[in-house]
């Protein structure tokens, strides 16, 4: 099986202008004004094949976004080539973009005085959908992302979460090949953001579009992508499966603890390693094995008002990879 | 280019939306009365007799024309590139099938179709006040609707290209105020176009401005006849292709511009 | 004193912005320069044809367009981006912020944004002044006087219009586009009123008050202003002001009481 996405040696230079502070520094920037070309992506190269999940990780401003906007056609590369489908993206064939979609947080596609079905239509028309494609397309997404009672809400009406369905439904009404995510749950509560994640896992499974999504959730990453890059600066770090990534970086899940009397970390470490300690608040470092019986111990021992079990935030996974100073061994180097 | 349902699948949506502004499109026309002002100027001044061969009917119905022409034409394209190109708005649009320019487009063409009910009565209220109602112009109506659409082409050309600015500048606002300014008055809003000096008719004649908004008009109240007619189609439809052809290039240098800011 | 320390710092705010989008600067000036060589170019136009305009000579028309101009610009770099945001604040509800300072908020809402970058056009529109004023031979000591009373009297009128039909936004929240109905006098008050047929007279008068807020200025700069028509300007100046600024502070309690 061939790759359908192939990024050859990618560069993304954004041409930005740099301004000095105060009024002075506005007058001088205004009569000379000087640029600065700053790589966004700096020789980033990589395959995906049909029907895979990438999961696209990277701290903000890591190029993310910039290699998914190439990809889908919106940016010229400043060097490197993209071939997706067997298309230039960037020289947008109409062919290219109905196979193809990206959903980009909450940019509207939505119209927003009308309601969602108003606008999905438009989508139909434009996109060349059969009627009977149409019906069936929107019949499943209604059902999946149950969006029954609001398709006939004025978008302006609609919570976060309701809009960020209607995008990613009418980002789906065309049946494209490739889905590029653009941190689609950002914003949404848990509940949401597990159906974005289920449906997204059954639309791959059902059509066999390949899917590359970006996330600041860790949880988005590890319930949909077997694999995953990471782009640190503008480089791409890791390019593998990833039980790989977590197991070798982010051994350690944190639990966080809101305590009911003040205790002395000494107190805490005795059951993992304490990464943080501010007054009531403390989090724990525990091996993912162990958390649950870490926590149990936690609780009977410590006065505990509240306790929390979440991942490693992903910027501090990457960091890793970077071989940046984790914070724990700051802590720890602070202690000594 | 979209197919005809796609097409008017956006216009309806656009309508749909006009429609819920109604009132703000009433107040909207409200500040596009300049020829009703200027009626009233010039009717005054042809109390004492024609004006260049214009006497009042003629004054009449070349500003009531001109106001369904100036309402039927307008654009608020640059301040969509604009801010397209600024916050990134333009994205969408460009993962679309189809060029952002229809989008653009038939967003003003479902305001037109919701204003158009509001304006032409008052045209008719105003010809029947004006008492300048003659049967000659029914026959001209045809020529001026197909002068009207090439106008409005014309115009959305002339926009679009200088709304390219937006992918070099930080700022294209600024050049819509010299283009809108450029069409009010040159067009024949405030002074018909046949009443400018002859030095300066002759040199507005190079230029497409005449072409949006005093041709369509003067076609309309028969100051326009015959050949000439045909000859002003000829030249509105080379301002349509050589803006369109010139937009076409700027708009493919342009792109490679674009940052697609915002997400 | 302090208020004048307040107007400095938002000028030096707002210059500070402007210098940001510098393109922007250049096609407001090349824009302001352009419309109005236009204007002249139409008013020249006019003029080939017709010997006066509601008894006015070319001359006396080009000061009353010079005026226009010049009033114009003020509320482009003035009272526009500044009273403009009302209806923002209304509608995103960030109107408390205002009303916790210290600060008289119809002084903030009014001085707020002054893009003194952009004082070419008003140059242009006092040289035009000065141009007709020249050509009618009226450069006098007593006509600048009367010039700059009825001037600043007209913007009076123009910024008490402006702010009441912005403060109609405390009570109707899609009030932008009537506010710019204010744009309305820029046509209207380019032209004699006597111009006009007697409806529109009374409707240029007491409505959209083109007669005082242009051309009781150009008939002062030009020395052929009657005393009626003086102290009219005056008195609906002071008029305008007070029912602007009372209808500001009703809707201020109005904003304050309805929201908790």
């Amino acid at each position: 099986m061939s790759a359908i996405i192939q990024l050859d040696h990618l560069c993304k230079d954004y041409e930005v202008h740099q301004k000095e502070p105060g009024l002075m520094g506005s007058l001088r920037s205004f009569v000379r004004r000087k640029y600065q070309l700053v790589p966004a992506v700096k020789d980033v190269s990589f395959e995906i094949e049909q029907g895979e999940i990438v999961g696209f990780l990277g701290p903000n401003g890591a190029g993310k976004t910039t290699t998914l906007k190439v990809l889908s056609g919106l940016l010229y590369p400043t060097s490197g080539h993209a071939r997706v489908l067997g298309f230039t993206p960037h020289e947008r064939k109409a062919d290219f973009l109905k196979s193809i979609t990206m959903v980009m947080g909450q940019k509207q596609q939505l119209a927003w005085d009308m309601t969602p079905s108003d606008s999905f239509l438009v989508n139909q028309a434009i996109y060349d959908v059969s009627d009977a494609d149409f019906r069936r397309r929107l019949g499943e997404l209604t059902e999946m992302l149950e969006l029954q009672p609001v398709l006939n809400k004025p978008v302006r009406k609609l919570s976060l979460g309701e809009r960020m369905k209607c995008e990613l439904a009418g980002a789906l009404l065309h049946g494209p090949k490739i889905l590029f995510l653009d941190e689609p749950t950002i914003g949404l509560d848990v509940n949401m953001q597990q159906a974005v994640r289920r449906f997204v896992a059954d639309y791959n499974v059902r059509t066999g579009a390949a899917v590359m999504l970006t996330s600041h959730y860790m949880a988005d990453v590890e319930a949909l992508a077997e694999r995953v890059l990471v782009i640190d600066g503008g480089q791409l770090v890791f390019d593998g499966n990833l039980s790989a990534l977590v197991a070798e970086r982010a051994p350690n899940k944190v639990l966080k603890l809101q305590l009911a009397h003040p205790v002395s970390p000494e107190r805490l470490s005795v059951f993992a390693p304490v990464r943080m300690m501010e007054g009531l608040t403390a989090e724990l470092l525990a091996p993912r094995g162990k958390v649950a019986e870490i926590a149990s111990r936690i609780l009977n021992d410590v006065p505990v008002a509240d306790i929390a079990i979440e991942d490693m935030p992903i910027e501090e996974v990457v960091g890793r990879l970077f071989q940046r100073k984790p914070p724990i061994e700051a802590v720890r180097e602070a202690a000594k | 280019m979209p197919s005809l349902k796609a097409l008017r699948a956006m216009l309806a949506l656009h309508y749909g939306i006009s429609l819920q502004y109604r009132a703000q499109s009433v107040l909207w026309m409200i500040n596009g009365t300049v020829p009703l002002i200027m009626m009233l100027i010039w009717l005054q001044l042809a109390e004492d007799g024609p004006i260049g061969g214009y006497d009042a009917t003629t004054f009449a119905q070349y500003f009531l024309f001109m106001f369904l022409a100036r309402q039927s034409t307008p654009t608020w394209v640059i301040y969509l590139m604009d801010r397209g190109v600024k916050n990134g708005e333009l994205s969408p649009h460009l993962l679309r099938p189809m060029h952002p320019m229809w989008h653009y487009a038939s967003e003003h063409w479902g305001e037109l179709m919701a204003r158009l009910p509001i304006i032409l009565p008052m045209v008719a209220i105003g010809i029947a006040i004006a008492d300048a109602w003659s049967w000659s112009l029914l026959a001209h109506l045809p020529a001026f609707v197909l002068g009207l659409m090439m106008a409005w082409l014309i115009n959305f050309a002339m926009h679009v290209t200088v709304g390219l600015i937006a992918f070099w500048s930080d700022n294209a606002l600024g050049y819509d105020t010299v283009i809108y300014q450029l069409y009010i008055m040159l067009g024949g809003v405030v002074v018909p176009v046949e009443l400018f000096p002859q030095t300066v008719q002759s040199i507005l004649a190079w230029t497409p401005f005449p072409y949006v908004l005093d041709f369509p008009v003067r076609v309309m109240i028969g100051r326009i006849e015959g050949i000439d007619v045909l000859a002003g189609f000829g030249i509105q439809l080379f301002w349509i292709v050589a803006l369109g052809a010139f937009f076409t290039w700027g708009w493919r240098k342009s792109l490679k511009r674009y940052a697609a800011a915002g997400a | 004193m302090k208020y004048f320390k307040l107007i400095a710092l938002f000028i030096r705010a707002t210059v500070q912005v402007q210098l940001e989008y510098r393109s922007g600067t250049f096609g407001r000036a090349f824009a302001n320069v352009l419309s109005s060589a236009t204007t002249l170019l139409l008013l020249w136009a006019m003029f080939q044809q017709v010997s006066s305009i509601g008894g006015w000579s070319f001359d006396q028309v080009l000061v009353l367009i010079g005026i226009v101009t010049t009033i114009d610009y003020v509320v482009e770099i003035w009272l526009y981006p500044s009273l403009s945001k009302i209806t923002t604040y209304v509608q995103r509800g960030e109107f408390d912020v205002l009303l916790v300072k210290p600060v008289p908020s119809q002084f903030l809402v009014t001085f707020r944004y002054l893009q003194v970058l952009d004082v070419l056009g008003l140059l242009v529109g006092l040289g035009i002044i000065g141009t007709g004023m020249y050509r009618t031979g009226s450069l006098e000591f007593i006509n600048f006087a009367l010039l700059a009373v009825f001037l600043v009297a007209g913007l009076v009128i123009i910024y008490s219009l402006y702010l009441a039909l912005s403060t109609l936004a405390f009570w109707f929240t899609r009030i932008e586009e009537v506010a710019s109905m204010i744009w309305l006098h820029s046509t209207a008050g380019s032209f004699p009123v006597a111009a006009y047929p007697p409806w529109a007279r009374l409707l240029f008068t007491f409505v959209l008050p083109v007669a005082f807020v242009t051309n009781v200025p150009a008939e002062a700069a030009t020395g052929r202003l009657s005393w009626e028509w003086g102290l009219g300007g005056l008195a609906f100046a002071t008029l305008a002001l007070c029912g602007a600024t009372w209808l500001w502070s009703l809707a201020i309690r109005n904003y304050s009481s309805a929201s908790s």
